[in-house]
């Protein structure tokens, strides 16, 4: 019915039409597959269109019966390739060591063999026929499937959401089939058309070279080898099978092009985005503002369906001034200071508005060459994110020269501005000979600016300078460019959205808004039946602390120890809030208290119980009492679930209500997170950030947990969502009285939450980088 | 402080870092020799097994279902048929390390001696396919993938597609009769005569070297144009033209680094591919290679040739795959690409 029904319809037509027609040969073919009725290669007569073959059986007869077995064998050499493969994939991926080995060397094994030497080696055992060549296919296809399974069932059992199915004790089958199974069926849906091809392809090649059925059964490539010795004088004995076989191949591989392509849901939308609808005109004159390096007047893109995507933003920029760039994020900030250098990001179009830089117009319709040596007179960029702006493997000397080839700076005076610009950014000269992997992400980010201030750029466009870095670091390299930049006439666009280096750097504030608000849905106010709980056990006598930890000592992955001998107490209902530098074990502690690190020395006690460890040891109502809600909501939770049924799993699980009752009580616990309860129809891809956290605090808090283990719960949210979660959390301590241990960097959390936090010292190397 | 100073000290630290990541590689590269020769001998088991245990008693395959059975035991006996299986593996294996691959069933010479004749012939097939399939893949997929969704990314993604669909004794069929049957051009056979090499005929290559290509062509340019594409796009390759970085060093230093790496495994598969599409090829153009010497071994079940060619086969691919993977590593330090 709708538009993408048919066209799915019309790629698949041809191949049904084809596979049917195969089918259905053997009863279609007018005469016989095996008798001779005419001489050898004789020529077409009345009733056989297409003449006869070596033996002088009627071609047509033989080419029409000859689809039949080849697509039958195909299809369960498929079949039987996924069957295995997913359970071999899934067990490597879940047991791991031995059983990962052992399943990565059969994988190997076969991939040692070409695969047609494959095949010849399995004919040689089984003797030739169509078992031997349906086994080998297997063996062909095999290798790929055990891979894929075996590569998403990994990444998906890394993800956050799986370590927290893991924490509430869920079984290693239940982990597999919700968590893991709903990542495999797309990627491998994806690629059946593929492996079938695949299959058909090493059926026809095998039957070519005498390996499959012996010489009377009609198939298309026995017919191809046993008749090409007379090519020249019948040419349709060996034209008609090759030209079926060709016609089913192309039809199935072109479907398996589309199926693969699932972005080609807009091949269509993304070549209109090509051609901008509105063209900006080149060339209308300098800016309107005398002075001014740079403006941007009344600039439109649209995404490809045709929503605005920035609407009408203005921008000037002035030579020693600095302009940020700011507000919510997915406002379009980067995509309007890309615009100003002329660029337009895949996916959108310019639907109006001019751009003018150092005095030339830009825009997609300004030639890239041109573009080009615009932006190498006058403009240093420092993309977003440092770690994928520079190229890994290049060195810093390169990247840095560069810049300056492209501005023409002579070959001898390039090592002293390469040192100079990386002494600038707060980077030594050694660092010339460095490659971006081996560095930091403060010494990426500095080396970033290094290659946008080599050339002394008139224009410095920084996207997000000051994310993910620490702030000492940052604030004396920016203070340090600014500095210069006003000092020596330079015009700085600065895009951020940290509120502190905007006040204090911007001259002058440029703010864009959402083009399209998106709606927001209303907070209900609804009551929870966790608040008319009882009050969880009550603690053992005398001190009522819901979480004590004594004398912890938790070790550093290689050597030394993380956390020293730390002692703390979480009061039943109260709150400890833990911050420090980062590499300091904040999150360590969280993972010790949860059971997924073990430590070296001391003990965890929950209501006076101490937790055993490692995590195996822990009974599901004692992993039921510890929830832990991770830093990013993107990851926690299982982007194939509806919101509902992720909030209700672990009421199923503990069997904590009545089946009559889940779905009022997945209402209250979302009202209690303050989400409005529709949203349990929801995939977490239809939410954002903040409601995302909400859902995976309300997943927890369906456990009825003792204590909240929250580790950087607002890292990924901006700061009014962030506040809005954190009084959440502190609302559903007052009034479920599930005590909260909080992970945190942000003052601003801090500030929130009652009572002093505690710092970890920092210890005395940094943590290598997780990655 | 002078402005040499900061030049010193990390010299002092380099050396150690670089020592270490020397020592690092090697112990890489000792470590996939090791695997590649464990990969090879579990060839040599499944080999075994599959051709020599599982196929049934060559002897009264040899002699046909009709001989007298004191002569099947008696030509048992000589062949060491009669031996456990453990026995047999192992004597198999020991004579093939000191180069003794056994005699074929079928003409009675040594297997040693075929591969002699025929080794060279396929090799230079397989390395005038390699030599012409390389440049082109590359020069496609890299034309293709910095014009993602453009009209040359359509026309090379629809002519691979088609591509795709051939199997190589259709485009072999087709290259014959339109260039030897139809145009009389080229040789349809590509025979040789005895002793010598398809140097001196360069015209018998051309056919056979047409087909392996244009059977692999199409799956290698897929790879380098979605490795192109990736890295063309990337933030590494914007934030370079957005600093005025001319596209053909973009191209030269940010794109195409970043996007082979990723693609050379891949690359190396196809090459393997090729080994194996040669059975296809030498059958069709009767090229007297070693692939064409495997497919009569195997429909005639000489069993030590088809052992002998399938371990070669093996080795050949795992030392592709072994060299892309390191060379893999070497260009792209970081794993970025992984």
């Amino acid at each position: 019915m709708s538009r993408g029904t048919v066209r799915r319809a019309l790629v698949w037509a041809p191949v049904a039409l084809l596979v049917a027609a195969a089918l259905a040969g053997p009863a279609l073919a007018p005469g016989s597959v095996a008798a001779p009725v005419d001489i050898p290669y004789g020529p077409p007569a009345p009733g056989r269109p297409l003449g006869t073959d070596y033996a002088g059986v009627d071609v047509l007869s033989r080419t029409l019966a000859g689809g039949q077995r080849l697509l039958l064998t195909a299809a369960l050499a498929t079949v039987l390739a996924y069957a295995l493969g997913t359970a071999l994939g899934l067990l490597a991926a879940h047991r791991r060591g031995g059983v990962d080995t052992a399943v990565g060397g059969v994988a190997d094994l076969l991939l040692a063999l070409p695969a047609f030497v494959l095949l010849a080696v399995v004919v040689v055992a089984t003797g030739p026929g169509v078992l031997g060549v349906a086994a080998a296919t297997v063996g062909i296809l095999l290798p790929d499937v055990v891979r894929t399974v075996r590569a998403v069932a990994r990444s998906a059992l890394a993800r956050d959401h799986v370590e927290v199915a893991v924490l509430r004790g869920e079984s290693g089958p239940a982990v597999l089939g919700r968590e893991v199974l709903p990542y495999l069926a797309r990627p491998l849906a994806a690629d059946v058309p593929i492996r079938f091809t695949a299959a058909v392809y090493t059926g026809a090649t095998a039957a070519f070279l005498g390996f499959g059925a012996a010489p009377p059964t009609p198939d298309w490539g026995l017919m191809v080898f046993e008749n090409r010795a007379g090519l020249g004088i019948q040419p349709a004995a060996v034209l008609a099978p090759a030209a079926c076989l060709f016609a089913l191949l192309l039809a199935l591989s072109w479907a398996a092009g589309r199926v693969g392509d699932r972005g080609g849901a807009a091949p269509a939308a993304a070549r209109r985005g090509r051609r901008p609808s509105a063209p900006p005109a080149a060339g209308t004159g300098a800016p309107d503002a005398a002075g001014a390096v740079a403006a941007l007047r009344g600039l439109e893109l649209r995404d490809s369906a045709g929503r605005a995507v920035v609407g009408g933003a203005h921008l000037t920029l002035w030579p020693g001034r600095v302009v940020a760039l700011v507000g919510p994020s997915g406002c379009g900030k980067t995509s309007c200071a890309l615009a100003l250098l002329g660029a337009v990001r895949p996916g959108l179009v310019w639907t109006g508005g001019v751009a003018h830089l150092a005095g030339e117009p830009t825009g997609p319709a300004v030639p890239r060459r041109r573009l080009r040596r615009l932006r190498a007179r006058s403009v240093g960029y420092v993309a977003q994110d440092p770690r994928t702006g520079l190229p890994p493997h290049r060195p810093l000397r390169r990247l840095i020269g560069d810049v300056l080839a492209a501005r023409a700076v002579p070959r001898a005076r390039r090592a002293a501005q390469t040192v100079a610009a990386l002494r600038r950014a707060g980077l030594d000269g050694s660092f010339a000979d460095r490659r971006p992997h081996t560095l930091s992400g403060g010494q990426a980010q500095r080396a970033a600016l290094a290659v946008a201030l080599a050339a002394d750029p008139p224009i410095l466009v920084l996207d997000e300078p000051t994310s993910g870095l620490d702030p000492a670091t940052t604030a004396a390299v920016l203070d340090e460019v600014v500095r210069r930049a006003r000092g020596g006439g330079t015009a700085v666009l600065l895009i951020s959205h940290d509120e502190a280096a905007v006040t204090r750097y911007a001259d002058e504030v440029v703010r864009l808004d959402r083009a399209a608000a998106a709606p927001v849905p209303p907070v209900p106010s609804a009551t929870s039946t966790l608040r008319a709980l009882p009050a969880p056990e009550p603690p053992a006598g005398g001190a009522p602390a819901a979480l004590r930890v004594r004398d912890l000592t938790v070790g550093r992955p290689g050597a030394g120890t993380l956390i020293d001998g730390l002692s703390l107490t979480v009061p039943a209902g109260g709150v400890v809030t833990v911050v420090g530098p980062s590499g300091c074990g904040k999150s360590t502690l969280l993972r010790t208290v949860a059971g997924l690190v073990e430590p070296v020395d001391g003990e965890v006690l929950l209501d006076g119980e101490p937790l055993p460890f490692p995590l195996a040891r822990r009974t599901g109502a004692l992993r039921r009492r510890i929830q832990l809600i991770a830093q990013n909501p993107y990851a926690s939770l299982n982007p194939h679930h509806r919101v509902g049924a992720i909030v209700a799993r672990p009421l199923r699980q503990f069997r904590t209500v009545p089946p009559a009752a889940l779905a009022d009580e997945v209402d209250a616990l979302l009202a209690l997170v303050s989400l409005d309860p529709d949203l349990a129809h929801r995939l977490p891809a239809a939410l954002s950030g903040g409601q995302r956290q909400r859902v995976a605090i309300a997943r927890a808090l369906a456990c009825r947990p003792r204590l909240l283990l929250c580790d950087e719960v607002t890292s990924a949210l901006d700061a009014t969502t962030a506040a809005a979660v954190v009084d959440t959390l502190d609302e559903v301590r007052r009034t479920a009285g599930t005590a909260l241990m909080v992970v945190t960097h942000d003052p601003a959390v801090v500030a929130r939450l009652p009572g002093a936090p505690l710092t970890l010292p920092a210890t005395g190397e940094r943590r290598p980088p997780r990655d | 402080m002078g402005d040499r100073a900061p030049a010193r000290p990390p010299r002092a630290s380099v050396p150690g870092r670089l020592v270490a990541g020397r020592s690092g590689a090697g112990r890489l590269v000792a470590g996939r020799l090791l695997g590649a020769l464990a990969v090879l001998l579990a060839v040599t088991l499944g080999v075994f097994v599959a051709t020599a245990l599982a196929a049934g008693d060559a002897a009264s395959a040899r002699l046909g279902p009709a001989a007298d059975p004191a002569t099947v035991q008696a030509l048992r006996t000589e062949l060491g048929l009669d031996q456990p299986p453990a026995q047999r593996y192992l004597g198999w294996l020991g004579a093939a390390a000191r180069g003794d691959l056994g005699t074929s069933l079928i003409s009675g010479r040594p297997v040693t001696d075929l591969i002699a004749d025929r080794l060279g012939n396929s090799a230079i097939l397989a390395a005038a396919a390699a030599a012409v399939l390389t440049p082109a893949a590359l020069l496609l997929g890299t034309w293709a993938g910095l014009r993602p969704r453009r009209r040359p990314d359509r026309v090379v993604g629809a002519a691979s597609v088609v591509l795709l669909a051939l199997p190589e004794f259709v485009v072999g069929v087709a290259l014959v009769s339109v260039f030897a049957v139809g145009l009389g051009w080229l040789p349809a056979v590509s025979y040789l005569p005895e002793g010598q090499g398809p140097l001196g005929q360069p015209s018998v290559l051309v056919l056979p070297v047409a087909a392996l290509t244009l059977a692999s062509l199409a799956p290698t340019v897929r790879l380098v144009r979605a490795g192109v594409a990736v890295a063309g796009a990337a933030d590494a390759a914007a934030a370079a033209r957005l600093n005025g970085v001319p596209e053909g060093r973009v191209v030269r230093c940010y794109v195409l680094p970043a996007a082979l790496p990723a693609a050379l495994p891949m690359l190396a598969r196809t090459l393997t591919y090729l080994l194996g599409g040669a059975l296809v090829v030498e059958t069709l153009f009767g090229y007297p290679g070693l692939a064409s010497a495997m497919v009569e071994a195997v429909n005639q079940r000489d069993v030590p040739v088809v052992q002998a060619l399938a371990l070669l086969a093996a080795a050949a691919a795992v030392a592709v795959n072994l060299c892309a993977d390191l060379a893999a590593r070497a260009l792209d330090p970081a794993g970025s690409a992984r």
